[in-house]
């Protein structure tokens, strides 16, 4: 039965035995028949006095005396009843009131107009419920206003990213949050109540513990510890051990709420970017080659591009070509990256509405350097109409034109041409590029968009495909809502044309595309 | 009194990437400092001013956000350009290093010790005159 403390506890009224009125009622006629009786004994004595000692005659005094004396105590008894109708009849709704106010109902007033004391008790009554009944919304108005205050708070600190750990003055743990509980390996539950130092171990460089009593704990009032900062090695559950800068500061004003310091651990590993940027398996390996070919691509474009250095024209092409088998691998690590992205459908794109001829203007620019030294003629048509925006991810686009421009030069002779262009055809747009290159064979269209596929007859030597170019092309193509498909003839040439979606007919708002909806598997 | 160089801050821990961009950069008339590991390098940064920070993100002791997050709380109202060298391309990367208010954002691999130099020389303009008041110069040459 737990105790409300803000419950009016129900008064127990006794039931009254006897009424005011009743009692009142039987005062005016005992004391009206008292009056009857002393008048009539005085009359009677009266009149014996005067007729001497004449026998007064019972009718005669029964007329003369008793009668007129009757008809006045009844008349009293009369006076009576009505007084206590008028006068008491205002307490009676008083009581009444009382009661139910007794019980609770704080929302009754007593209406009393009598303009006496009653009244003025009637009015006490009904402000007296005004203020309780006030006071009480006041009162659950607050709790909820607390309460709601405490949740927020309580989500604040548990989605700081940065640990915090909170200590009452006896140096245990009162508050701490979910990113404390990752760095020392405890659970939340785990910590609470437990002295800080039998939890967790802070060391320094070299590797020796730091006497957190010493350093603060064993100030004699918390307020006058200095704040400490320190990069420290935190050992928590299990010898879990992370690199934390580390602040201890004391808590001011500490004494009523009982807390002593407030600790926050901040997360300092060095690969703690990959924690943070839940950067994956394939993303650390991805970046862990281009460390070393950035050293072999920096170094042999310095040799390739310094005039002072003196090199014969043999040395000059044989460092022209290591630097575009670099090049080609950093291509592939990109492509490599993508296609693991794609296959643990993480690989997005974000859709916003873009400029498509100028955008193909600027690609086909781009381009032309590449064109122009295998004097190949590149040539963009850009069609009369205006077009309107189209939906496309940038970035991701303009990587599907750039592989399917390049896959034409390189499939393409010397002297060739290139014709790109684009037309709306219902609700989308299509664009294609031509080439008047080798051709595809029939047979291997089926299995052009796939993995690392390649089709025998490119015409570079040192061909810079990987295989995976169309591959991710499709898969772009796909997040895009759109389809890409080739047209080709042996001898004759190739055209690929890829279809994207008209802003009218597509999301009117940037959209996020992903393949599915991402897994959490990880790359193995 | 010739014009002072402009003075960059490199910080990178490979050591041939962080010689042959000093090295370049010493070329095109930059005044390069390199600091190998980010504890030094972010004390290098706080005690010393300069034209232009290069960062790296994978770097021991602290890595680049993070030194670019202490650099915005310690000097917020800072000018300095910095750029991002690095060899992480996570979209997620990029958006936070934009966020805490980096100039550009180079993929190491993807350029040409020439192009980063050309980047830089964008940025801060070629041999003009450094922002940093050369006291020192007078000090050592009085």
């Amino acid at each position: 039965m737990s105790e409300d403390p803000f419950s009016l506890h129900n008064l127990e009224l006794t039931p009254l035995k006897k009424t005011l009125r009743i009692k009142i009622s039987i005062i005016f006629v005992f004391l009206g028949g008292l009056l009857a009786v002393i008048i009539s004994l005085i009359n009677l004595i009266w009149l014996r006095s005067e007729e001497g000692s004449q026998v007064v005659s019972l009718v005669y005094y029964l007329e003369a005396v008793v009668l007129p004396i009757l008809i006045l105590s009844l008349s009293l008894v009369a006076a009576s009843v009505f007084l206590v109708l008028r006068y008491l009849k205002p307490l009676e709704v008083l009581y009444q009131g009382a009661q139910i106010l007794a019980k609770g109902e704080l929302d009754h007033r007593i209406s009393i107009h009598t303009g006496d004391e009653i009244e003025f008790i009637s009015y006490s009554l009904n402000s007296l419920a005004q203020n309780l009944s006030e006071n009480l919304n006041k009162d659950a108005q607050s709790r909820e206003y607390i309460l709601a205050e405490k949740n927020k708070l309580d989500t604040i600190i548990s989605s700081i990213s940065d640990g915090v750990i909170v200590l009452d003055l006896h140096h245990n743990i009162v508050l701490a949050n979910r990113a404390a509980s990752r760095i020392t390996g405890y659970e939340i539950p785990e910590m609470l109540r437990q002295p800080v130092e039998s939890l967790i171990t802070l060391k320094n460089a070299s590797g020796q513990a730091i006497d957190l009593k010493k350093c603060f704990l064993d100030y004699a009032d918390p307020a006058g510890a200095p704040q400490l900062k320190i990069i420290t090695s935190l050992v928590g559950k299990n010898q879990q051990t992370t690199q934390v800068k580390a602040t201890v500061t004391p808590i001011i004003e500490n004494i009523q709420a009982d807390l002593s310091f407030i600790m926050t651990l901040h997360d300092v590993t060095p690969d703690q970017v990959f924690q943070q940027m839940q950067i994956d398996f394939v993303s650390m390996a991805s970046h862990e080659i281009r460390t070393p070919l950035t050293s072999i691509i920096n170094y042999l474009s310095v040799l390739a591009e310094d005039s002072s250095i003196q090199l014969d024209s043999e040395a000059q092409e044989f460092i022209k070509r290591a630097l575009t088998s670099a090049r080609q691998l950093t291509i592939l690590v990109d492509n490599l990256l993508n296609v693991s992205k794609i296959e643990r459908n993480t690989f997005s794109v974000s859709l916003n509405p873009m400029d498509w001829l100028k955008n193909l203007e600027h690609v086909v620019e781009s381009s032309r350097a590449q064109a122009v030294q295998k004097n190949i003629s590149l040539e963009l048509k850009l069609p009369s109409q205006s077009i309107p925006p189209v939906m496309a991810d940038e970035i991701r686009i303009n990587e599907v034109l750039n592989n399917l421009i390049s896959n034409a030069i390189s499939y393409t002779q010397e002297g060739g041409h290139i014709v790109i262009s684009c037309k709306i055809i219902g609700e989308e747009i299509v664009t294609y590029v031509r080439d008047t290159g080798a051709g595809i064979p029939i047979e291997a269209i089926p299995h052009l968009f796939t993995k690392f596929f390649r089709v025998a007859g490119s015409l570079d030597r040192g061909s810079k495909g990987t295989g995976l170019g169309l591959y991710i092309s499709k898969s772009i193509i796909d997040l895009h809502h759109g389809k890409i498909w080739v047209d080709s003839e042996v001898g004759k040439g190739s055209t690929f044309y890829f279809s994207l979606p008209l802003l009218q007919h597509a999301y009117q708002t940037p959209t996020i595309v992903q393949l599915n909806s991402p897994s959490t598997a990880q790359f193995d | 009194m010739p014009p002072t160089a402009k003075k960059i801050l490199l910080i990178e821990d490979e050591a041939f990437i962080a010689d042959i961009y000093a090295h370049e950069l010493t070329k095109a008339g930059f005044s390069v400092r390199v600091a190998r590991d980010g504890t030094s390098g972010l004390q290098i940064l706080e005690s010393e001013p300069f034209d232009m920070l290069l960062l790296d993100i994978m770097l021991p002791g602290m890595h680049g956000l993070e030194i670019l997050r202490q650099w915005r709380t310690k000097s917020p109202n800072s000018t300095m350009p910095v750029i991002l060298l690095t060899n992480l391309g996570q979209d997620e990367v990029i958006k936070e290093a934009f966020a805490l208010g980096a100039r550009g954002y180079l993929i190491k691999a993807s350029y040409t010790p020439k192009q980063v130099v050309s980047e830089v020389t964008n940025v801060l303009g070629s041999n003009a005159a450094s922002a940093i008041p050369p006291a020192n110069e007078e000090a050592r040459n009085g």
